[in-house]
C-alpha cells in the first residue's frame, strides 16, 4: 500500500493517534475554501475534475482522522502494515468474552437505559483500546496494534447496533 | 489565469463585467427565477408581475405549448394534455409512474430506456422534456429582465432527490439550453437565504414541504460554510397527498370508485382550494358532481395526521443521523408552500420546542437562497467566503451474491467524495465481472433503487477469489455519481458515468436537442458553436499561463509534448465551425491535462497550510 495518501501531512498534522478533534474543523474548512469544486466553477473541465478529487480526498481525509478507528486503521496503512478488518479474528479470550456478554445484554435489552447504559460501556472499552494502540504504535509493534485495531472495530460496530437498536425503540414509541 | 488561482487563492482574477446567472426553483407546483442585482437577491416577476410560474405545460395538437397560469387554467377542461406536478414524475421509471398512476390523470407510453411517456396532443413527452419547457419560460424571463444571455443557472432539487432524479434534472436544464452551474439541494438554498440574511451561527434545521416532496436537513453553519450533517425526508410526499386525501374523503362518500380524467382534475383542484381555506377558517365548503361537502379544519387534521407523523419519524432520523438533539436546534426554518398548513406548523413547532421561522415568503426562499449561490459561482464575488458542503441523501452500493447490498458511500457522506471497494470472482477462470449499481438502505437489492448495470470484461483467467477488481464510486458536487471498475493485477478498466435506468439515454438528449434545434431559429447552432468556442478559447488561455508558470517543473518532455500537441488540435478545430469537432477536441485536451492540474492543485495544498499556524487559520 505505498500509494495510502498522507492524510495527516494533508491536515498538516504529525502522523501520530492522538489528535485533538476539535482542532480538524478549522482546518478542514480552510481546505475546502480553497479547493471546493464551487471555487472553480467557472473553470475548465480538467480544472473542476481535480478539484472534485482534490475535495474527495480532504472529505476522506476529515472522516478517516476524526474518528478514531478509521485513524488508526490509516496509521496502520501508512506504516506499511495495513489491518484485514474481516478475514482476522481476535484471539484474546477475555476479550472475546467480554464482548459476547454484551452482545447477549444487547438482545435482551428493551429500554432507553439499558441502551444508554450498554452504549457508555462499549465506549468505555473503545477509549481504553484508543489508549492502547497508542502505545503500541509507538513502540511499533505492529501485531499488536492490529489485534487492538480489531477490537476497536467490534466496539465501534457493537456501538453502532446498540444505535440502531436505540432508533427502532424510539420510532416504536410514535407508531 | 485560471490556474494561477490555485496557487494563489488570496487572489482574485482581473476585473471582469457582472455576469448574469440566476437561481431557479423548480417546483411541483411553482416555479421561480431570482437572481442578485445591486447585491440584493430577489425573485423575477413576469411581464404581467407575478412571480411565481405554476409548473403546468399545455400542449396543442400543433405542437404549440403554454407553460403558467394560462396552461393551469386549462387543467380540468383538458386534463389529458396539460401536465400538472410533472416534477412527481421526473427520474421515475413505469414501474412507480403506475404505483402513484391510479392518482395522475395522464396516459403514459412506455419509454425505450424504461421512460414513461406522456402521450399529449403534440405527441409523447418525456417529464424531462415537460421540465426543459418550464425552464425555458423561466431562462427567457430572466432573459428578458437582465438583458442578455445567462452565464448559467443553479437549480434547485430535494435534498432527498435519488441519483436518477438528479440526472434528469440536470437533463432538462441542457434541453431548454441553460448551462447548469450546480444542482443545489433546496433546504441548502433556504439555509443560504436565511444564514446570509440574519448571520446565523451554530445547528439549524430546515423543514421543507413542498407540493410534492418532503425534506429535512441539519446544518451547522460557521463562517459562511454551511455543511450539512444530516438529511432525510421522503421524494413522495407533500401537499399534493393532502388534496388526494380530500379527494379521497369525497369519493368514499359519493361511492364514485372511478371518476374519469375531467373529475379528477376538478377534484383535485376542488381538494386544494379547500385546504387554502382551511389555513385561515375553520371550514372549507366545495361542490363536486353536484353534491356539497363541508369540511370542517378537525376532520381535515384527522386526513393528513399520518402524513405530518411520516415527516415527524424523517426528522427523528435526519436528528439521530446528524447525532445531535431536538433542543440543540437553534432555529427552524420552514420551506414550501405546505408549511402554511397551521396543522404542519403546530407539529414541528412541538417536535422541535420551539416556533419554526417563517419571516422570509416560504415560496421564494428556495430561489432567492439558489440566485445567491449562482452569483458567487459565476464569479461575481471573488472574495465571498460563502461554501457549501452538502451529503448524499441515499446510500450507494453494489449488488453482491446473494441479492444484497454491499454499501460503498453511506448516505449522510459529504460530497464530493470518492470511495472504492475490492471484489474478487467467485468462479475459475471467470473473465467477466457483472456490476450493479443502487441506491438505497434496505439489505435486499430488491427493496433499492437500480440505478446501472456495466459489466467488467477481459479479467485474465485466475483461479476463484484471486482476481482483484476494483470498483470506485466518485460522486461530485451536483450530487451526480460515476463508477468505474479495475482489475488491478493486469489494469483491465471499465468506466461509466451512471445514466440511471430510469433517465435518458445520451442519444435521446442529444435527439431531443437536435430536434429542438431544427424547431427554433438557425442561431441556436451559431450559439453553440460560440460556447464551444468559449470553452475551447478558456481552457487554451488557463493552460498557456499554466504551462508558462511551472509547466517545467511538473512535466516531463513526452507529457509536455503530448499537451502541446493537443492544444495545436484543438486551435485548428476552434479555426472551423464544427461543434462536434471542437468539444472532441476540448475534450481530448483536458484528457491529457487532467493529471497535470492534479499536480497543481497537489502543490497548491501543500502552499495552503504550510507555514499558517492553526490560530492563523482560525481566525478566518
Amino acid at each position: 500500500m505505498s500509494n495510502t495518501p498522507d492524510y495527516f501531512q494533508l491536515f498538516n498534522l504529525p502522523r501520530a493517534f492522538e489528535l485533538e478533534v476539535a482542532e480538524l474543523m478549522p482546518r478542514y474548512r480552510e481546505l475546502q475554501r480553497q479547493f471546493h469544486p464551487d471555487r472553480f466553477a467557472a473553470e475548465p473541465a480538467d480544472i473542476q475534475r481535480a478539484a472534485v478529487q482534490k475535495a474527495a480526498d480532504i472529505n476522506a481525509a476529515f472522516a478517516a482522522l476524526k474518528e478514531p478507528v478509521a485513524r488508526a486503521r490509516h496509521l496502520l496503512a501508512l506504516a506499511g502494515h495495513p489491518v484485514n478488518i474481516e478475514s482476522a479474528t481476535v484471539s484474546d479470550t477475555d476479550f472475546l468474552m467480554a464482548q459476547m456478554d454484551m452482545r447477549e445484554q444487547l438482545e435482551e435489552a428493551d429500554d432507553e437505559a439499558q441502551l444508554a447504559g450498554l452504549r457508555e460501556e462499549a465506549q468505555e472499552w473503545l477509549d481504553n483500546l484508543g489508549r492502547e494502540f497508542a502505545i503500541d504504535y509507538r513502540e511499533s509493534d505492529w501485531s499488536e496494534a492490529a489485534d487492538t485495531v480489531r477490537k476497536m472495530q467490534f466496539m465501534l460496530r457493537f456501538i453502532e447496533e446498540v444505535r440502531e437498536q436505540e432508533a427502532r425503540l424510539e420510532d416504536q414509541e410514535f407508531d | 489565469m485560471a490556474l494561477l488561482q490555485i496557487a494563489e487563492p488570496g487572489q482574485s482574477t482581473a476585473p471582469h463585467q457582472h455576469r448574469l446567472a440566476v437561481g431557479i426553483d423548480l417546483g411541483t407546483t411553482n416555479s421561480l427565477v431570482a437572481t442578485v442585482q445591486s447585491g440584493k437577491a430577489k425573485t423575477l416577476p413576469d411581464s404581467a408581475g407575478r412571480h411565481l410560474l405554476p409548473s403546468v405545460v399545455r400542449y396543442f395538437p400543433d405542437g404549440e405549448r403554454r407553460v403558467g397560469t394560462p396552461a393551469k387554467a386549462a387543467a380540468s377542461s383538458d386534463p389529458l394534455n396539460t401536465i400538472v406536478s410533472v416534477k412527481r414524475l421526473m427520474g421515475r421509471g413505469i414501474a412507480d409512474v403506475k404505483r402513484l398512476g391510479s392518482e395522475l390523470p395522464y396516459r403514459f407510453a412506455g419509454g425505450e430506456a424504461g421512460m414513461p411517456y406522456l402521450i399529449t396532443a403534440a405527441g409523447q413527452k418525456s417529464p424531462v422534456q415537460v421540465s426543459a419547457d418550464i425552464l425555458s419560460v423561466l431562462r427567457a424571463r430572466a432573459e428578458a429582465a437582465l438583458g442578455g444571455e445567462l452565464t448559467g443557472a443553479v437549480i434547485t432539487v430535494p435534498a432527498y432527490f435519488d441519483e436518477a432524479q438528479r440526472q434528469a434534472t440536470k437533463d432538462a436544464a441542457q434541453l431548454a439550453g441553460i448551462k447548469l452551474l450546480r444542482l443545489l439541494n433546496e433546504p441548502t438554498a433556504a439555509a443560504v437565504a436565511y444564514g446570509l440574511d440574519q448571520a446565523a451561527e451554530g445547528v439549524h434545521a430546515i423543514y421543507d414541504l413542498g407540493g410534492g416532496t418532503f425534506d429535512i436537513s441539519v446544518l451547522r453553519l460557521h463562517k459562511g460554510v454551511f455543511e450539512v450533517l444530516a438529511t432525510g425526508g421522503d421524494s413522495a410526499l407533500g401537499g399534493d397527498d393532502f388534496d388526494h386525501a380530500i379527494a379521497q374523503w369525497v369519493l368514499l362518500q359519493t361511492g364514485a370508485a372511478n371518476p374519469d380524467a375531467q373529475q379528477q382534475r376538478e377534484l383535485l383542484d376542488a381538494a386544494c382550494a379547500a385546504k387554502e381555506a382551511l389555513t385561515t377558517g375553520d371550514t372549507a365548503r366545495f361542490a363536486f358532481s353536484g353534491r356539497e361537502f363541508v369540511l370542517a379544519k378537525t376532520e381535515f387534521e384527522n386526513l393528513i395526521a399520518p402524513l405530518a407523523e411520516r415527516t415527524l419519524k424523517a426528522c427523528r432520523r435526519a436528528l439521530r443521523d446528524a447525532g445531535v438533539k431536538a433542543e440543540d436546534i437553534q432555529d427552524v426554518v420552514m420551506v414550501g408552500g405546505s408549511t402554511r398548513v397551521p396543522l404542519i406548523r403546530e407539529k414541528v413547532a412541538g417536535f422541535f420546542g420551539r416556533e419554526p421561522l417563517t419571516s422570509i415568503d416560504p415560496d421564494k426562499v428556495v430561489a432567492i437562497g439558489a440566485a445567491i449561490q449562482a452569483d458567487v459561482l459565476a464569479g461575481n464575488k471573488p472574495e465571498s467566503d460563502m461554501l457549501l458542503l452538502d451529503v448524499i441523501p441515499l446510500s450507494l452500493g453494489l449488488e453482491t451474491m446473494g441479492g444484497l447490498l454491499e454499501k460503498i458511500i453511506p448516505r449522510n457522506t459529504t460530497i464530493p467524495v470518492a470511495m472504492a471497494q475490492e471484489f474478487t470472482t467467485f468462479k475459475d477462470g471467470q473473465t467477466a465481472m457483472s456490476i450493479h449499481v443502487l441506491q438505497g438502505e434496505r439489505e435486499l437489492v430488491a427493496d433499492c433503487r437500480s440505478l446501472a448495470r456495466f459489466e467488467l470484461q477481459g479479467i485474465p483467467p485466475l483461479v476463484a477469489g484471486a482476481a482483484r477488481i476494483r470498483v470506485a464510486f466518485q460522486v461530485d458536487a451536483d450530487g451526480l455519481l460515476n463508477v468505474s471498475a479495475e482489475e488491478t493485477g493486469s489494469g483491465v478498466k471499465s468506466e461509466i458515468t451512471v445514466k440511471p435506468s430510469y433517465g435518458l439515454a445520451d442519444e435521446d438528449v442529444a435527439r431531443m436537442l437536435r430536434e429542438s434545434f431544427q424547431q427554433a431559429e438557425a442561431d441556436k447552432h451559431v450559439r453553440a458553436l460560440a460556447e464551444e468556442k468559449v470553452d475551447g478559447e478558456r481552457l487554451l488561455v488557463a493552460l498557456d499561463a499554466a504551462l508558462a508558470s511551472d509547466g517545467d517543473a511538473l512535466l516531463d518532455a513526452g507529457e509536455k509534448a503530448q499537451i502541446d500537441a493537443a492544444m495545436q488540435e484543438l486551435r485548428e478545430a476552434m479555426a472551423g465551425h464544427d461543434v462536434m469537432l471542437i468539444r472532441a477536441s476540448v475534450k481530448a485536451l483536458n484528457a491529457v491535462s487532467e493529471p497535470y492540474a492534479a499536480r497543481r492543485m497537489n502543490a497548491g495544498v501543500q502552499q495552503a497550510l504550510s507555514g499558517r499556524r492553526l490560530d492563523e487559520i482560525e481566525r478566518d
